[in-house]
């Protein structure tokens, strides 16, 4: 099979073509904790299930965490399962998780591995990665694994069967690797196995943002609000929100912040009004992100104000998904403890 | 045991050879690719093989099959099998007990998720670099040519260390270079414990070098009839110039496979400067394999 980017409107005539639910596929290695700039993403994937009748499949690929950030197997999955016990019960996202471990220590998959990275070049690969990363090839840098990723990543959704296969941008770049039909990849690789090759749809979903309003691609851990987040580390991050005075133009590349996280982390979860105190006195009730845009946009309330709103909706939402996971929740900041990462000592210092 | 033998000539241009054959470790491998037909380079390996086996060495004759497809697919999914099959023949005549397939540990789940473990180690250039002399295309270190498979090639022989709890590898010349970068990035720090011993690379009967993947004209494989190990032996020292003997083929089954066979206890090579006594201490050599001349797949 191989893939080719489709824009909105092929992707409705797939779904209207197909007569049948459709097959959709995500994956995610569970190398970080779950952050807010995930949200439009999970909608989306909502979305396709809700609206439009996909049958999606979710990979949690703790094999290829292990792989790109020397996990222990065992350690790997845990993290994988947490990431699937908040999809699936917190984000409500109906779909078939699948553990990558499940599948790709098959010899079938295996072989078919072994005769994909026998066909794609290590130059061509490399084009695929995120610009830093090439950077750290180029002098030296970067391990065999940070090459042998790609090419999996483009064979799972071949073996879990997918038509159509969404992921955000960075994720969409990889499926270019085989974007034509002489460059095919097999997914159960049978030897003397001759298949006409099948195309399969890719369709880029958006992500959010990080609290200095960058894209994800440039945040780091200090600058995500992960599900795990203690309410002191949330105050203080969402005091450092990017969130500009009415008025202000924004720096090339940014946006709003906390506009950002009202309108994808804030009202799209929650079915009770939020509450912000007014410039003029009282509080103002605002149900949709567009009415506190406005607000906020003709100085009807202060950007501080709706900071200590987010603060309450996402200290609630955050507790409930805490609750939801239960010892999952800090299983996951347990496991980061253990390895002293410095995501782990941020949130792991302010829970005590 | 080892037969006891007077100082033994150079064999490898480090020592290494003979400082197993002094030293015997106690589990050693060897591993290749069957990319072709076993041929006379195998043969130093096969007699040091079977020398240390005598002196209570572990040994074990690795077919890596999968590496024959990694390798540039020197060897499509199709031939791997009756490729795979031929070499344990050849090897299982040579009496070595230990005779295993690479497609068999590839596909362990444990294999794999160790190999998932050095792969994240392994610096990829690095990794290349040191499969210079045994990657099939592509020129230098660099991404240029290379794929991906290549890359997992190297680190799968470098894993076999590790797997395999060797404390010794026995490889060619063109390989030590893996060896030499690899076993530090061997985990628990086996490393330290793994000697690598490298035999020089045998001439071909045209070029500087045999290979299992070469044009018929340039080996001699172990199961050929007599009279074409004759004819390409005949053919080497006529390429040269030079009488048998003194050819680089001569002088390599003089220097390097006579040391090793004397040390099993095989026979002698006359130490009379005859073409003629060469070739008949070869082709009694290759007795083991004349019966496999007529099943090549």
């Amino acid at each position: 099979m191989y893939y080719r980017e489709a824009d909105d409107l092929a992707v409705d005539h797939l779904f209207a073509r197909a007569r049948r639910p459709l097959e959709v596929f995500w994956g995610i290695a569970p190398v970080a904790p779950l952050h807010l700039g995930y949200d439009p993403l999970f909608l989306g994937l909502k979305e396709l299930v809700e609206a439009r009748g996909a049958r999606l499949t979710v990979l949690l690929a703790d094999l290829s965490a292990t792989l790109s950030h020397g996990l222990r197997p065992e350690e790997a999955a845990a993290r994988a399962r947490t990431m699937g016990l908040y999809l699936e019960q917190v984000v409500g996202i109906q779909a078939r998780y699948v553990l990558g471990s499940s599948f790709k220590l098959d010899p079938g998959y295996t072989r078919a591995r072994f005769l994909a990275e026998s066909g794609m070049s290590l130059s061509r690969v490399r084009q695929s990665l995120p610009r830093a990363v090439r950077q750290d090839l180029s002098k030296g840098r970067g391990s065999l694994a940070t090459l042998a990723l790609p090419v999996m990543q483009c064979l799972d959704p071949a073996r879990l069967g997918a038509e159509l296969v969404v992921g955000d941008a960075g994720q969409a770049r990889f499926y270019r690797l085989y974007d034509r039909p002489e460059r095919t990849i097999s997914p159960s690789a049978e030897p003397g196995e001759a298949r006409a090759p099948r195309l399969v749809r890719t369709q880029t979903l958006p992500l959010g943002t990080d609290i200095l309003g960058r894209p994800l691609v440039e945040s780091r851990a200090a600058t995500r609000i992960t599900i795990h987040e203690s309410e002191s580390s949330l105050h203080h991050k969402v005091r450092q929100m990017f969130a500009p005075p009415s008025g202000q133009p924004l720096p090339e590349g940014r946006v709003d912040a906390l506009r950002a996280t009202f309108r994808d982390s804030v009202f799209p979860w929650r079915r009770t009004p939020v509450r912000v105190r007014a410039l003029g006195g009282g509080d103002r009730l605002f149900t949709a992100a567009e009415e506190l845009d406005h607000a906020l946009s003709s100085g009807q309330i202060h950007p501080a104000d709706a900071k200590a709103a987010l603060v309450r909706c996402l200290g609630e939402r955050l507790r409930s998904v805490q609750a939801a996971l239960g010892t999952a929740a800090t299983a996951w900041v347990d496991l980061d403890a253990a390895r002293g990462t410095p995501a782990a000592r941020s949130t792991t210092s302010s829970r005590r | 045991m080892l037969q006891p033998h007077p100082p033994l000539p150079a064999i490898s241009a480090d020592g290494s050879v003979e400082d197993l054959l002094r030293r015997p470790p106690s589990r050693v491998l060897w591993g290749v690719a069957p990319t072709g037909e076993p041929h006379l380079g195998y043969l130093a390996h096969l007699v040091l093989l079977q020398a240390l086996e005598a002196a209570g060495t572990e040994c074990i004759a690795l077919i890596a099959n999968y590496h024959a497809f990694l390798d540039a697919r020197k060897t499509e999914w199709p031939a791997l099998q009756a490729r795979s099959d031929r070499y344990r023949s050849v090897f299982e005549a040579a009496g070595l007990e230990l005779v295993l397939e690479s497609r068999q540990t590839c596909m362990e789940p444990a294999y794999l998720e160790a190999l998932f473990r050095i792969s994240q180690r392994l610096p990829l250039l690095a990794t290349l670099r040191s499969g210079e002399t045994t990657l099939a295309a592509g020129e230098g270190a660099d991404l240029h040519g290379r794929t991906v498979a290549d890359a997992l090639y190297l680190a799968t022989q470098i894993l076999d260390v590790e797997w395999f709890e060797l404390d010794a590898v026995l490889c060619g010349e063109d390989e030590a270079p893996i060896y030499r970068f690899g076993l530090p990035h061997v985990d628990e720090g086996r490393a330290l414990s793994c000697r690598h011993a490298t035999l020089p690379m045998c001439p071909g009967v045209l070029g500087p070098e045999m290979h299992s993947s070469d044009a018929a004209a340039n080996k001699i494989c172990l199961s050929d009839p007599p009279e074409r190990v004759v004819a390409r032996l005949a053919a080497h020292a006529a390429h040269h110039e030079l009488p048998l003997w003194q050819s680089p083929l001569g002088s390599y089954l003089r220097g390097v496979v006579a040391p090793l066979v004397a040390a099993r206890g095989g026979a002698p090579l006359s130490p009379a400067a005859s073409d003629e006594a060469l070739v008949a201490w070869v082709l009694n050599l290759l007795h083991p394999w004349r019966d496999l001349s007529g099943a090549r797949p």
